[in-house]
């Protein structure tokens, strides 16, 4: 794409720049994501060099601090004790004794195994089969293991923490004779560090419940934690990349049966494919269709547009596990669908299981149903926010209703709908609903090379899902995650880094 | 297009809007027919399966009797708990980070938010089995206790949805934080007393979001309660499974239209009352592109 | 609205920490629970023989409680793979997951005693089929029900040349199919009656009646109802493209796989199947291969699905594949509908299994009836049995589940022993009558398939007949059917395996032990054959005209298993 001067850019009208940037935006996208790879070393230079500076003021506390902050460093709030900051002393102590129980009655055993994730086989009875020995448990040698290192991890924060504030009180106290008192550090907790209190809870939560299941998963990739090593009556332990060969290009040595490596790959790619080209389809359907219905209802002479956008945004507000449903039931053999046409004497279609193709397209066709509402609201949003002056002058220039449809109203939504698109086919390539309860991922029209649990119209998301709980394919299942987060960075990249708005928050103030 | 209304309408306009009109009905139709096909099953008096014609014989309210003979009632109960808990829970998680991330300046801010956003693209299902595990440590599976689990799941991953308030917030003038503050309010006054007030429609809008969600969730519940006992269930579980299989569909479709159509019904009520905050909100967020 | 805030927040609070103390004192709460699985629609039946149960075994159950859970078919294997130890500690599953639960260690071995229980109490081919690789038994035979079979409507046959009047029913009426009747004999038998119109009494399901004074009302209700049909347009329906049923012809004309399984139940890779051809003397080139087993399996498939005389797919075969719906579309509008034009092609006869049993008894009324399934035969006259798999339902003790293994040490063994006690109760006769009564489930327990009701289920006699026919292995008493037609030597690689791991005496051929993706390619098998035979094949390549295209497709079919089983 042509390069504009500042200038050049100025004389023109206002749709012709929102068309200008919206062109400019995918042109940008190649060199956009280059620029971002080659400044990778530079951002890991800045994040290494901002903790290191954290751990730096520890060593200047570790080194000019007199024996109250030393000792802090092996008694937790003692540089607190020593200032008369009884509240947090105790805080900083207590913390320490959990931490050491936590460690040893809790952590070191799950640590110490994570090296083979257990070596401990079951045993049992031979006669009765009773438990003798219960044998380690590499799930939980795995997870726990996971959550000990986010404590850790956390406990060196808290440990730093203490330090420096020891030190800071030696230094403050010599000034001012008086550390901060629990009574003031309540008060920050309202005010200045109120952001502290806020995102605790949702912090725990997140790390519990998101950030360990997340590490977890992702080491499981790197096992082989699958249906033939559940716990506890058998142990999994690492293998290396040997999932991510399988899935990826079908040959792994660790994996018992090369053929079935090829299976994994065969049907990856082929899913990944179908993903993508659902993705793109669905996106780019909705947007235009989306587009043309709200362009119809919001035409100035129409009336009844509530009538209109109301009949549409029922299907918004009903959950998509009925409407999905109901409408693979209208579509079933014997559903309402086929009736109509056996009623009318017509042959009858089996949408969803008589081919790939078919079924595909009716996805798509399905998908439009459900989600073109959408498109419709922020398209009316759009439209009702285009300036009027705009056609004002353009209908001074003399332009007619096409002519300003194709110059103003058009690049203005492609505008605003243009970075949104992105989002969109992001959140089509995990859209999991439309495929699970509407076909179940599976025109029932075997494949005969597909891998298990995977159906010929299942996205990665869906064939995940299966894989998680209906084929207990932990090792394949979190590969697969891995590689979806990949396909979904790479496309999230782009948008983020090109509209920037974590950059340019503040303009806005 | 305001000149549009002082022209007088030439044949070809009355043409072109017939023409529109008809092709607004044909689309209104195909996007509610299904929906008339619910309530229609829903109410239908002969075979419960599914037939080849679409208006019902016999009317009948059996279907709901049915329904609610059954687990139903329960299920209907235990998702509404966890919609209306989680609802407020997330609402206010999301409000309150949302406003940390816009107005506060602190250590790690945007390492956090960076760090959030990659977090987001993993696969939300990934971790489920261990989530699984976790609860079920807590003694949070196969009990009634798996609602509070659930709600649990649910409210994990709230704070990485602070984006579209925080972009909200951004948008309030920040001299109204700076008034209050020489006045001596704290950081919490200010919220709960000045933001909050101003920001209706993206409150409204995040409760209507964080109570759809739970309220229509599948993929998360299945995994948690779908294979229990069918007292701790939720609707969208106990209604799927009643049209999962073949042999099942012809003992229960009708009944399932039933329970789709009740449970339907708050959705829509909230949308059609909140549907003005939702517009908004939509476009206020988009249009700042 | 400062106020309103505050008091949303305290509401909030309120909450969390309610749920919190909730939860604390949930974990604290130490009492122990027996999770029993089963299926939903059996909840009541099973509360209340536990209930009966816990009455009994009062100080054996050291203040522990039952609670019955449903699960679907998979749904106990998918539950306990999560965890076993909070799993059920007695649970129903179907034997096509025996292999998964003993891996997962949430199956006790059934020993001593207990075995003796199984052995004395239930009927001997399902007590056979909870045995595993290493020859020992892991459950109590619960249901033996889920296997095909023929229905077939009498009205449609009697007098033609497929019928055998002297043949005696449990009800006391005579006639009934033929021994050793093929599908072409159907097909002939429905064209005999061209231009005869045939009156039988039906159940319908009827919607719409004129009352008395001429008024239509809409009611619901069961009507006895003279049908009258053209059965020469009556079609027979067996699901050649379902994988289920067509393994039945490979398994009749010798085929078979083998898949070995360690003492833990793992696969250990080797698997090897002989469906498409044997290859008994390690040729080297695919066309000293022995084709027999592929090529018998073909024409008996052909066969099934054509007409003796023209070679031409039947116009009185009705194709059904994987999804089962066109089979179930039929039946529903068959009994769902007083609709004349589905009696147009009338059903005659269908290849299912007991779980359509009632409607079809409706669909068909006093004309209705069961039997064994018909007999394949080649392109040479030879006839083989066709076989089905055998399915079971089994109660299984987990002997990880927390009521054993949390309790000291010294009680673990009884509180076992009480859970096995439990599961054979569970499969015991009263209850199994009650399961019959409330879902048509077939009892395993001898002493309930003695029951009068059971005992004249025309359905499940034919299951057990069928059973009784196919499970057995050539030359064992009793299986007269089974034609060998070829070389014992073959033979005897056939014989040795089985979906039997070991292959050391289980009489049933039983689903267990099938590997992931072993149904697919027979489903594409089928599919294939009868898109062909019927012209509807879209497809550029033929797989089944010529000889070799047939060794083509054969070899790749085993290719495919093959690689499946690995």
């Amino acid at each position: 794409m042509r390069k504009i001067s500042t200038l050049e850019y100025l004389s023109m009208s206002k749709a012709r720049r929102a068309w200008y940037k919206f062109c400019s935006f995918f042109a940008s996208i190649p060199a956009a994501i280059g620029r971002w790879f080659r400044s990778l070393p530079d951002k890991f230079g800045r994040l290494g060099a901002k903790i290191g500076g954290w751990f730096g003021g520890l060593w200047d506390a570790i080194r000019y601090g007199n024996w109250k902050t030393r000792l802090s460093a092996l008694i937790w709030g003692f540089g607190c004790f020593a200032y008369r900051q009884i509240g947090r002393g105790i805080l900083f102590l207590a913390y320490e004794i959990i931490f050491v129980l936590f460690m040893t009655f809790f952590g070191a055993q799950y640590l110490g195994k994570l090296d083979t994730l257990g070596d401990v086989l079951q045993q049992r009875d031979p006669d009765t089969d009773l438990v003798l020995v219960m044998g380690d448990n590499s799930f939980s040698i795995l997870l726990y293991s996971m959550l000990t290192i986010a404590v850790i991890v956390f406990t060196a924060v808290v440990f730093v923490m203490s330090i420096k504030n020891a030190y800071s009180n030696q230094l403050g106290y010599s000034i001012a004779k008086r550390a901060a008192s629990a009574k003031d550090d309540i008060g920050q907790m309202l005010n200045h560090k109120f952001h502290l209190t806020i995102l605790a809870f949702p912090s725990l939560t997140l790390v519990v419940f998101t950030i360990v299941p997340l590490m977890f998963m992702i080491l499981v990739a790197f096992t082989n934690y699958n249906r033939n090593t559940l716990p506890p009556a058998n142990l999994f332990t690492w293998v290396g990349f040997d999932n991510f060969a399988a899935v990826l290009t079908g040959q792994a040595k660790g994996l018992s049966g090369a053929q079935n490596a090829g299976r994994w790959s065969y049907t990856f790619w082929k899913i990944l494919g179908w993903t993508l080209e659902w993705a793109v389809l669905a996106t780019v359907t909705n947007l235009f269709i989306g587009m043309i219905v709200a362009l119809l209802i919001n035409k100035k002479t129409i009336k009844l547009k509530k009538l209109w956008r109301t009949c549409l945004v029922t299907v918004v507000a009903v959950p998509q596990f009925i409407s999905l449903l109901l409408v693979s039931k209208m579509l079933n053999n014997a559903g309402i669908f086929n009736s109509i046409l056996y009623n009318l004497g017509l042959p009858t279609v089996d949408w969803l299981h008589k081919s790939a193709p078919l079924a595909k397209f009716m996805i798509v066709v399905v998908n439009l149903w459900v989600g073109v509402p959408h498109t419709v609201l922020t398209c009316t949003g759009i439209l009702m926010n285009i300036p009027d002056d705009l056609y004002e002058a353009a209908k001074i220039d003399g332009a007619n209703p096409y002519k300003m449809f194709a110059k103003i109203t058009l690049p203005y939504m492609m505008f605003v709908l243009g970075p949104s698109l992105i989002t969109t086919f992001v959140g089509n390539i995990n859209n999991f609903n439309i495929i699970f309860l509407l076909t179940g991922g599976s025109t029932g029209l075997a494949d005969s090379r597909l891998a298990v649990q995977a159906g010929d119209l299942d996205l990665l998301i869906t064939w995940l899902y299966k894989l998680t709980v209906n084929g207990q394919q932990y090792d394949i299942a979190s590969v697969l995650g891995i590689l979806i987060f990949i396909v979904v960075a790479f496309f999230s990249l782009i948008v983020y880094s090109r509209i920037g708005s974590v950059k340019n928050e503040e303009d806005f103030q | 297009m305001r000149y549009l209304k002082t022209t007088r309408r030439s044949p070809k306009n009355a043409i072109i809007d017939t023409f529109i009109y008809i092709l607004l009905v044909i689309i209104s139709i195909v996007w509610v027919f299904p929906f008339v096909y619910l309530i229609l099953c829903a109410f239908r008096g002969e075979s419960t399966g599914m037939v080849t014609y679409l208006i019902p014989k016999q009317l009948t309210l059996n279907n709901f009797i049915y329904l609610f003979k059954g687990d139903f009632l329960k299920w209907y109960l235990n998702t509404l708990i966890i919609a209306i808990v989680v609802s407020i829970i997330n609402t206010l998680i999301t409000l309150l980070t949302a406003y940390a991330l816009s107005r506060m300046r602190f250590k790690g801010r945007q390492a956090l938010m960076k760090f959030m956003l990659i977090l987001g693209m993993f696969p939300g299902f990934l971790g489920m089995i261990c989530i699984y595990y976790l609860l079920n440590a807590m003694k949070m599976i196969g009990s009634q206790m798996s609602i509070v689990g659930l709600m649990l799941i649910y409210i994990s991953g709230t704070m990485m949805g602070y984006y579209v308030s925080k972009g909200f917030f951004d948008t309030i003038s920040r001299s109204l934080d700076e008034a209050a503050m020489i006045d001596g309010a704290s950081r919490a006054k200010i919220f709960f007393s000045i933001i909050l007030p101003l920001s209706k429609p993206i409150i409204i809008q995040t409760l209507l979001g964080a109570f759809v969600g739970p309220w229509g969730d599948y993929m998360m519940a299945n995994y948690i309660v779908g294979r229990g006992g069918t007292d701790f269930k939720t609707a969208a579980i106990g209604l799927y499974q009643m049209v999962d299989t073949l042999p099942e569909i012809s003992e229960n479709f009708t009944t399932f239209c039933a329970g789709g159509v009740i449970v339907s019904l708050l959705p829509i009520i909230m949308f059609f009352f909140m549907q003005r905050f939702y517009v908004a909100g939509v476009t206020g967020g988009s249009v700042k592109g | 609205m400062k106020q309103t805030w505050k008091k949303i927040l305290c509401v909030v609070l309120a909450v969390l920490l309610v749920a919190g103390v909730v939860s604390v004192l949930a974990a604290c709460n130490n009492k122990t629970v027996i999770l029993v699985w089963g299926p939903d629609d059996h909840k009541e039946i099973y509360e209340e023989y536990l209930a009966k149960f816990a009455e009994e075994h009062k100080s054996e159950l050291h203040g522990a409680t039952f609670q019955y859970a449903g699960s679907g078919d998979s749904g106990a294997y998918d539950a306990m793979a999560t965890d076993p130890k909070s799993g059920a500690g007695v649970y129903t599953f179907a034997n096509d997951q025996m292999a998964n639960m003993r891996n997962l260690g949430a199956l006790a071995v059934v020993n001593g005693d207990n075995l003796k229980w199984s052995e004395e109490n239930c009927v001997e081919a399902a007590v056979e089929a909870t045995r595993f690789a290493d020859g020992r038994s892991y459950a109590y035979p619960l249901q033996a029900d889920n296997g095909y079979y023929m229905y077939y409507n009498k009205s449609a046959f009697r007098g033609t040349s497929v019928w055998d009047a002297t043949k005696d029913n449990v009800d006391g009426t005579k006639g009934d199919l033929k021994d050793g009747y093929t599908f072409r004999d159907l097909y002939t038998a429905l064209r005999e009656q061209a231009g005869k119109t045939v009156t039988y009494t039906a159940e319908v399901k009827i919607f719409d009646h004129v009352d008395d004074k001429g008024k239509r009302v809409y009611k619901e209700e069961t009507q006895k109802k003279e049908v009258s049909v053209d059965w020469s347009k009556g079609v027979v329906t067996w699901p050649l493209g379902d994988s289920w049923y067509g393994s039945g012809v490979f398994f009749a004309v010798g085929g078979d796989y083998y898949v070995e399984y360690d003492q833990q139940g793992k696969q250990t890779g080797a698997a090897d199947c002989w469906f498409g051809y044997t290859n008994p003397n390690n040729a080297t080139s695919i066309d000293d291969y022995n084709y027999q087993i592929g090529m018998n399996a073909v024409q008996c498939m052909k066969n099934s699905i054509t007409d003796k005389a023209t070679g031409k797919l039947s116009a009185n075969y009705l194709y059904t594949d994987g999804s089962g719906s066109p089979l179930n579309d039929y039946i529903t509008y068959y009994t769902d509908f007083n609709d004349e034009q589905h009696f147009a092609t009338p059903m005659a006869a269908c290849v299912c299994g007991t779980w359509k049993a009632k409607e079809l008894q409706l669909a068909w009324g006093s004309d209705y009836a069961a039997t064994v399934l018909p007999v394949l035969e080649n392109d040479d006259g030879l006839k083989f049995t066709m076989k089905n798999f055998a399915g079971y339902k089994h109660m299984g003790v987990n002997p990880q589940c927390s009521f054993v293994t949390d309790a000291p040490q010294e009680e673990q063994a009884d509180r076992l022993q009480l859970l096995h006690t439990l599961a054979q109760y569970l499969c015991g006769p009263e209850i199994s009558v009650a399961r019959y009564d409330s879902t048509g489930a077939g009892p395993a327990n001898k002493q309930a398939l003695a029951n009068d009701k059971i005992a004249k289920d025309a359905a499940l006699l034919a299951l057990n007949a069928q059973y009784d026919r196919v499970c057995k292995y050539p030359g064992t008493a009793g299986d007269t059917y089974y034609e060998l037609s070829y070389e014992t030597g073959t033979m005897k690689l056939v014989v040795k395996h089985g979906g039997d791991p070991v292959g050391n005496g289980l009489g049933c051929r039983t689903q267990d032990s099938v590997p992931a993706n072993y149904w697919t390619p027979i489903q594409n098998f089928g599919n294939t054959l009868y898109q062909e035979i019927s012209g509807k094949s879209e497809s550029a390549t033929k797989n089944f005209d010529t000889v070799p295209h047939i060794y083509r497709y054969l070899r790749q079919l085993q290719a495919d298993i093959q690689s499946a089983a690995q």
